[in-house]
């Protein structure tokens, strides 16, 4: 990861900054999608610089950095085409090389929260027990473990269905610098991004 | 402040000058927006939310407790607005009313304070003829502010502008939201005409927006929201999310489009530091979403402190201050004594 951008949310006082992370987010989704190999690999990974968590507080504050390996993967996505229409409320820096004095490196990772007793219900009749047992003792059966996560996160609107979902983000420190490629949101369970 | 307030009116009021309708909503596509427009409704949805807020200590720490309080399913009823899927653009329409007769309080029960304050706004408009005002407020008719998160992302914005017979076509997103340095001869004469009408030079001017925002098909669309006052727990049908609508089109409140539309105060004194641009015109220059008000009593920057000087026939540090006072008026309020007591 040797090139980046760095997105910089203008702040003002009449659209707050989640609102536009979830447009931004999205559309850089969908930039990333259409840079997928054919594994589904993405080359692009993304760091946010300000993010914060602690003792289940935080926020992901203002900025973004979209990494890659060359200049020309960067050139080619063009990020600001892609964030055009969002140019009153979002700025984008021109592409450039990565310090060689870096604070280290950091892995930001999706994490699915794990589904509550209602969802798991529903699925279990739904693959196992279809018109033999009902919703309400169906329940009963798992324990209200997850729906609880105060990791910060951005809020997405699928395409397809139109539900909001929420992609939580984490960050783990680390030693050296890992490629394994990244997933449609340019986050990873193992690839390290720098952090300067 | 050790002051003799004696000479301050106990009871002064000003009238709004810019008088602002709601704003009806519209759903269209771009090549017909012109003639095929439906006025968008509400839709409810009922949505099974999960526990999210933050909980008590005692709660966190118990899990028996933290099992018992997730297992309530968060029923929500909310309003949501979208518009259809052969719609691909967003149509908000409203109307400014511009007033003059800035110099005359509607309500003042001191003579000598009156004559004094008359005097002092005759000579600003003298002066200034409202020009600098007019300009701001223009600017912020063309660059659509006023279409609050039906902005971000929009592809197209295109505000086409009504005066008596006369129109005007603004692209706005060519227009900034951060300064008001742009120029062209559509915005002059319109500024022209909001500055005569300000000033009384003409009896009356109403100021027709149409604003047509290609924002994508189905796409969500931000009516103002209601506030929910009675918050009750104990009803499982109550609405968390109460959005506006008039005879059943989706609208903003007025005051939500006035409130853009006097976003014109670059004056305040952390301007340049705080980065956030342009805060609306208020007189402690209050910024809600913010929590923050960027003129206090303090460091003299308020409305109160500022006005009571300057009314009285006393000079303001610079132009920026009497514009910024001048601007409250416009806004309009109650500002006697013995409401601030």
């Amino acid at each position: 990861m040797k090139y980046y951008q760095e997105l910089t949310i203008i702040p003002s006082v009449e659209i707050p900054s989640y609102f536009i992370w979830s447009k931004v987010y999205q559309q850089l989704h969908l930039g990333f999608v259409e840079n997928k190999d054919q594994n589904g690999v993405v080359p692009f990974g993304v760091s946010f610089p300000q993010y914060q968590y602690e003792n289940k507080k935080g926020k992901i504050g203002e900025k973004m950095r979209v990494f890659a390996s060359n200049e020309n993967e960067l050139y080619n996505l063009g990020i600001k085409k892609w964030l055009q229409r969002l140019d009153d409320y979002v700025h984008v820096t021109g592409i450039r090389e990565v310090p060689e004095k870096k604070a280290g490196y950091a892995v930001y990772r999706r994490v699915h929260i794990e589904n509550g007793p209602e969802q798991k219900a529903r699925r279990f009749i739904k693959r196992h027990k279809e018109g033999t047992l009902e919703y309400e003792q169906a329940v009963k059966m798992f324990s209200a473990k997850g729906n609880i996560c105060y990791i910060p996160y951005i809020k997405q609107k699928s395409l397809t269905n139109h539900n909001t979902f929420k992609v939580f983000i984490a960050r783990d420190y680390c030693e050296k610098a890992i490629y394994n490629g990244f997933g449609t949101y340019g986050l990873s369970n193992t690839s390290t991004v720098p952090e300067f | 402040m050790a002051k003799d307030n004696s000479n301050i009116a106990s009871v002064l009021a000003f009238e709004k000058k810019l008088v602002l309708s709601d704003g009806y909503l519209y759903g269209s596509t771009w090549e017909k927006r012109f003639n095929e427009i439906n006025p968008l409704v509400l839709t409810e949805k009922s949505i099974r939310g999960t526990i999210s807020n933050r909980l008590k200590p005692a709660i966190l720490n118990d899990p028996v407790k933290l099992n018992a309080e997730v297992e309530k399913p968060n029923l929500q009823k909310i309003d949501a607005c979208a518009l259809t899927a052969e719609q691909d653009t967003l149509k908000l329409n409203f109307t400014i009313k511009v007033l003059g007769g800035v110099e005359n309080p509607s309500a003042c029960n001191h003579a000598v304070f009156n004559k004094s304050y008359y005097e002092t706004a005759k000579k600003y408009i003298e002066a200034e003829g409202f020009k600098e005002l007019a300009w701001r407020y223009t600017v912020n008719i063309a660059n659509g502010r006023y279409l609050w998160r039906n902005r971000v992302g929009a592809e197209k914005i295109e505000v086409v502008v009504s005066v008596d017979g006369k129109q005007w076509t603004f692209d706005a997103l060519s227009f900034s939201l951060k300064d008001f340095e742009s120029d062209n001869e559509d915005l002059r004469e319109l500024a022209h005409l909001i500055a005569d009408a300000l000033c009384g030079k003409l009896p009356y001017l109403l100021i027709t927006v149409d604003a047509y925002a290609l924002i994508g098909k189905a796409q969500e669309v931000y009516p103002s929201e209601e506030l929910v006052l009675d918050k009750g727990n104990n009803d499982k049908n109550k609405k968390s999310k109460i959005l506006y609508a008039v005879n059943g089109t989706a609208a903003m409140h007025s005051q939500k489009i006035g409130n853009a539309i006097r976003t014109i105060d670059t004056w305040y004194p952390e301007f340049e530091s705080a980065d956030i641009g342009p805060i609306a015109i208020e007189p402690y220059g209050a910024v809600t979403n913010l929590g923050r008000a960027y003129r206090t009593p303090k460091d003299k920057t308020d409305f109160y402190t500022l006005f009571d000087h300057y009314a009285l026939g006393g000079n303001l540090a610079n132009k920026e201050q009497e514009h910024y006072v001048m601007a409250v008026l416009v806004r309009g309020g109650v500002f006697g004594q013995s409401s601030r007591e």
